[in-house]
């Protein structure tokens, strides 16, 4: 299983998915009108991921912008990684946000509502 | 309730566009109106509450046109506005729309608009989670995050132009906020 990396394009964010050692960084806008069409292998790639994960995973978000088409994906791999956790592995999901977005917090907000496993809201500074 | 759009003062308008909306100039639009923004001296709330709008409005623009949605005779030249008007801004994007779709749409925007913001966030979630069998009746996930992001001031106008065709107006006003220390 390889690593995924992906540089960032003025409407997709970096991707740094690092199997080893389970570090997972998604970085910067998400906006792409085929949001399908970029995040799907992310998703296939942490299913196999799922199948035999480091001891332990870190997912962290430091997002720009994304449109709403992205935040289903953005909850899809929360998922993938709930899944994860409820495993029984050790998995750390950090949300970062600028200190004057406010709605980037409130979606950090929503999507720990939504999954099980906990998610650190952390603020960036500007 | 009329648009606000035919009281827009020229010397407030900071982008005007018409024309086509697709992926590329929607890119080309958002690079232009963050670097307005900039320049401008915005804060960082401010820009991305705007660009934000911009993005999701625009992008429902497009993909209504690109999934065959839109009715071959419809026509496809759209418009974008921003204007400052005394350091709020406002945000106007039209598009054309068969009165048949204006009819579902109108539905949706309405549900939208008598919402709460503890609603829309309740329903936001909800379809967040369940995209495929949310049935309640609602608009779809982007005019709920774009009232979100609005803080409820987002309006939609349908404007009769002829018996088959209507031309549909969002407008979003974004409330400038200084920098913070």
């Amino acid at each position: 299983m390889d690593n995924i990396i992906i540089e960032s394009t003025p409407k997709t964010p970096k991707i740094s998915f690092h199997v080893a050692n389970g570090t997972l960084e998604i970085t910067g806008r998400s906006i792409p009108e085929n949001s399908y069409q970029f995040y799907e292998p992310l998703l296939e790639w942490l299913d196999k991921y799922d199948a035999q994960p480091a001891a332990s995973t870190v997912l962290t978000f430091k997002l720009d912008y994304f449109n709403t088409s992205s935040s289903m994906y953005i909850l899809g791999i929360l998922k993938k990684i709930e899944k994860i956790f409820l495993a029984g592995k050790q998995v750390s999901v950090s949300w970062f946000y600028d200190q004057d977005d406010e709605d980037m917090l409130q979606t950090g907000e929503d999507l720990k509502q939504i999954v099980k496993v906990p998610v650190n809201i952390i603020q960036l500074q500007s | 309730m009329r648009t606000n759009i035919y009281s827009i003062d020229t010397e407030n308008t900071i982008l005007s566009y018409k024309g086509e909306f697709d992926g590329e100039t929607i890119g080309d639009l958002v690079r232009l109106v963050e670097r307005k923004m900039f320049l401008a001296k915005e804060s960082v709330k401010t820009t991305k509450t705007l660009v934000n709008i911009l993005i999701e409005g625009l992008q429902n623009v497009c993909h209504y046109f690109q999934e065959g949605v839109a009715d071959a005779n419809a026509l496809k030249e759209c418009f974008l506005i921003i204007a400052n008007n005394n350091n709020d801004y406002q945000l106007f994007i039209g598009n054309h729309v068969t009165k048949i779709r204006a009819q579902a749409l109108k539905k949706r925007v309405d549900n939208v608009a008598q919402m709460s913001a503890d609603d829309l966030r309740s329903v936001y979630i909800t379809i967040l989670e369940m995209p495929k069998i949310y049935t309640g009746g609602g608009a779809g996930l982007g005019f709920i995050d774009m009232t979100r992001r609005a803080n409820g001031n987002i309006k939609y106008h349908f404007e009769q132009e002829n018996q088959d065709k209507i031309l549909f107006i969002l407008e979003a006003t974004i409330q400038s906020t200084p920098k913070s220390a």
